[in-house]
């Protein structure tokens, strides 16, 4: 700004100056030239009537500033006033001196390059014919640029000058509004209403950017919210293997992980490393990691880049439940079918030993109750893997009803009391009203597991506490037993299906080995937790909390 | 020029993560071969030795490239010239866990039940785990832990020993296999010592200052 308000300032200036200087020095030059030609015509005048006189016309030209030529009329000079005479060459030729001799008076001018001097010459031919010549030099138009030029020159560095302190403060003036523009809010500006249409632009645009910022950081709040939130851990790669971005569930399996670095400071571990390089060249795979006990689905989605290579997107979702579940269906299956399949080879052996005609007439009683037996076994077993399935499938809160828990043990007692006499056991009810919301039937077949466990994992004389109450505010079903009780390896796994702790009693005891996993799928139902206390050799207690109300 | 030295340095740098890696995997799966007797799992250490050679020369020649063509100074010159010894640590480290899955493809059995040799083989695993760790993160305590961790090692491995003479005493016809036995041992031991070098190079890489 400063420089270009200088600059025409300046350029102004010069123009105007040397125009004004030309337009002058023409004028003045031209008055000049006719000033001096008709001085030399006066003076001519004068001189033509001394001429007759060779003597008082050479004492005039002593004096004389111009210059004084006699010429005689065959051209040669006869006289001259600043120089030999006989020196000169021959006259005739000049203009001005052959125009005299012809008509009488002539002029004539004549520029001196090497002086930039210009001589201006007056003839008059006198009666006698020879010529009078007159001159007078002044300086040419070059000679008097030159002798002003200095001036000029100073002239032109003054404007220069006052052309620089008249910028500067001209741009001040100029730029000082502009300068004082508060950007951010450019309506409040009271500036030059040139402007005013930038400033409303700008405005717009401001208006736009916050806009568009206020999105932008809505969504990336929205991304933020939604990768820290989920379980499952999300990592960014660039095409070069750095970490872009990596949310707080994979911070947490990498705890080690710095903010910047590439895949390779995450983790080392192998099938890690082939998923994820694989995905950077340009192939999206899955694998599996196992770190800390766990198991993780890695799933590495190759993303092509506007540039040379692929970046990746890493997913981390943690799979160990699902392998769990998963390892633990195909061990139910795998037992269900062992467990269907041993009574049904007893039953068909029994029944291919009669058909064959081996049995005697009075062992045939015996050998139908075995058959029976083993259909009991069987029948029991597929009532509990229905019930087991049914639990599995949940849907049973309809059918939720008030359920007093002591009348259900009381139910239990009635029909285990049998049971508890034959295996010399004693069976006791304590207790008062409970009442919970749940399926009666459910709590009834959990009940009568526990308490039937209770009894067949007895010994002799022992007894078997049946608890229905309150106990801190909330309803609670206990069975505590004097019986065998279980060994601490085995505490975790008597829940699971078709465990048992001792495997080779498994047949003489009966029992499908579903009983406990029936009792924790209905506590599951009811919200209820369930605990359990047991000491080699001393009993067991088993204690379902019901939630309040 | 500089904005290509730091793309050579960082490249360098994952590639000594990487040599890092194999190299864990190598003594991971000896030490698994080891203690189940899982012969496959030896195979796997034994293959991936030469992966580690080729890794190491070329990190070999990377850094000469570097030191050659780009004169580093400061702490790129001491990354770089640690980067230059450690790399001779991980391949010693890579090629005795190949000893290790050698000796035990040819040990008959069900695996090593020994607590004080699975006690060392886990714990010479942490050292390398950690001292790769030390130098990925520039974690100078975590180095020096590493270093201190030595003393862990070598008790194990003496105890180890004394198992191991009550072991051929009890059992003469056993000599075989005990020696095996001290062998790995032995090799473990080292692989603690190589990767207490490479904790002392990731401390020279940051302080500038080296133990020996």
């Amino acid at each position: 700004m400063r420089k270009r308000v200088f600059g025409s300032i300046c350029l102004t200036s010069f123009v105007t100056l040397l125009l004004t200087a030309a337009l002058l020095m023409i004028a003045v030059y031209s008055g000049m030239e006719s000033d001096v030609r008709d001085r030399l015509k006066n003076e001519s005048i004068h001189l033509v009537d001394v001429s007759e006189d060779r003597t008082l016309l050479e004492r005039i030209g002593r004096s004389y500033a111009e210059r004084i030529t006699l010429i005689a009329e065959n051209g040669d000079v006869l006289y001259d006033n600043q120089g030999d005479a006989s020196q000169m060459e021959n006259h005739l030729s000049r203009p001005e001196v052959a125009q005299a001799i012809k008509t009488g008076v002539g002029q004539g001018q004549r520029l001196s390059h090497t002086l930039d001097r210009k001589t201006y010459y007056y003839a008059v031919r006198l009666p006698d014919g020879a010529v009078l010549r007159l001159g007078s030099t002044a300086d040419s138009a070059f000679g008097a640029l030159r002798t002003v030029s200095p001036w000029i020159v100073l002239v032109l560095l003054l404007t220069l000058l006052v052309a620089a302190l008249l910028a500067s403060w001209l741009t001040h003036i100029l730029l000082a509004p502009i300068i004082a523009l508060d950007l951010r809010q450019p309506l409040k500006n009271a500036a030059y209403d040139e402007l005013s249409p930038l400033l409303h632009r700008m405005a717009a645009q401001n208006k736009k950017i916050d806009a568009q910022m206020d999105e932008l950081k809505r969504r990336q709040a929205e991304f933020d919210d939604i990768t820290t939130r989920m379980d499952e851990g999300l990592v960014l790669l660039s095409a070069q293997g750095e970490i872009l971005f990596a949310n707080h569930a994979s911070r947490r399996l990498f705890p080690k992980e710095e903010a910047h670095g590439t895949y390779l400071t995450l983790c080392r571990d192998p099938e890690y490393i082939r998923v994820v390089e694989q995905a950077l060249s340009g192939e999206s795979t899955r694998g599996k990691l196992e770190r800390d006990g766990r198991a993780y689905a890695l799933t590495a989605s190759s993303v092509a880049g506007e540039g040379q290579g692929h970046a990746a997107v890493l997913f981390i979702v943690d799979v160990t439940e699902r392998e769990q579940a998963e390892r633990q269906r195909q061990e139910f299956s795998a037992n269900v079918s062992h467990e269907l399949k041993t009574p049904l080879t007893s039953i068909m052996g029994i029944a291919e030993i009669m058909e064959n005609g081996i049995v005697r007439p009075e062992d045939i009683g015996r050998f139908a109750g075995s058959i029976r037996s083993e259909a009991t076994r069987l029948l029991a077993l597929i009532e509990d893997i229905i019930r087991l399935s049914r639990l599995d499938e949940g849907g049973m809160q309809e059918s939720f009803e008030p359920v007093d828990l002591y009348a259900v043990c009381v139910s239990v007692r009635d029909r285990l009391q049998q049971k508890a006499l034959q295996n010399r056991i004693a069976l006791t009810l304590e207790g008062e009203m409970a009442v919970v919301s749940g399926v009666r039937q459910t709590l009834e077949q959990m009940a009568f597991n526990l308490c039937d466990n209770a009894i067949t994992y007895n010994r002799p004389d022992g007894s078997v506490t049946l608890f229905a109450g309150i106990a801190c505010g909330q309803p609670v079903l206990r069975v505590s037993d004097t019986g065998i009780g279980i060994a601490p390896a085995d505490q975790a796994r008597v829940f699971e299906r078709f465990y048992r702790v001792d495997k080779s009693h498994a047949k003489s005891t009966g029992g499908t080995g579903l009983g406990l996993s029936i009792v924790k799928h209905g506590a599951q139902l009811h919200g209820a937790e369930v605990s359990m206390q047991s000491v080699l050799d001393r009993g067991t207690t088993i204690e379902i909390r019901f939630p309040k109300g | 020029m500089r904005n290509r030295f730091d793309t050579q340095l960082a490249e360098l740098n994952k590639e000594l993560i990487a040599m890092g890696a194999l190299c864990e995997n190598s003594i991971a799966s000896a030490v698994k071969a080891l203690l189940s007797g899982d012969l496959k799992l030896a195979q796997n250490a034994i293959a991936v030795e030469g992966e580690i050679d080729r890794k190491e020369r070329e990190i070999e020649s990377m850094c000469l490239k570097l030191l050659l063509q780009q004169q580093p100074v400061a702490s790129d010159l001491r990354l770089i010239s640690s980067v230059l010894k450690m790399i001779t640590d991980i391949e010693r480290i890579g090629d005795q866990g190949s000893d290790i899955a050698e000796i035990v493809s040819y040990m008959p059995g069900e695996g090593v039940q020994n607590p004080h040799i699975s006690d060392m083989a886990k714990a010479t695993i942490k050292m390398v785990t950690d001292s790769l760790d030390a130098f990925v993160r520039r974690d100078l305590t975590l180095a020096w832990s590493v270093i201190e961790y030595d003393d862990v090692v070598d008790d194990l491995f003496s105890r180890c020993k004394q198992d191991l003479i009550a072991e051929i005493a009890a059992d003469p016809a056993s000599g075989e296999r005990v020696l095996d036995l001290l062998m790995i041992a032995k090799y473990l031991e080292r692989i603690g010592d190589h990767a207490t070098n490479i904790a002392e190079w990731v401390e020279f890489s940051i302080t500038g200052t080296h133990k020996s």
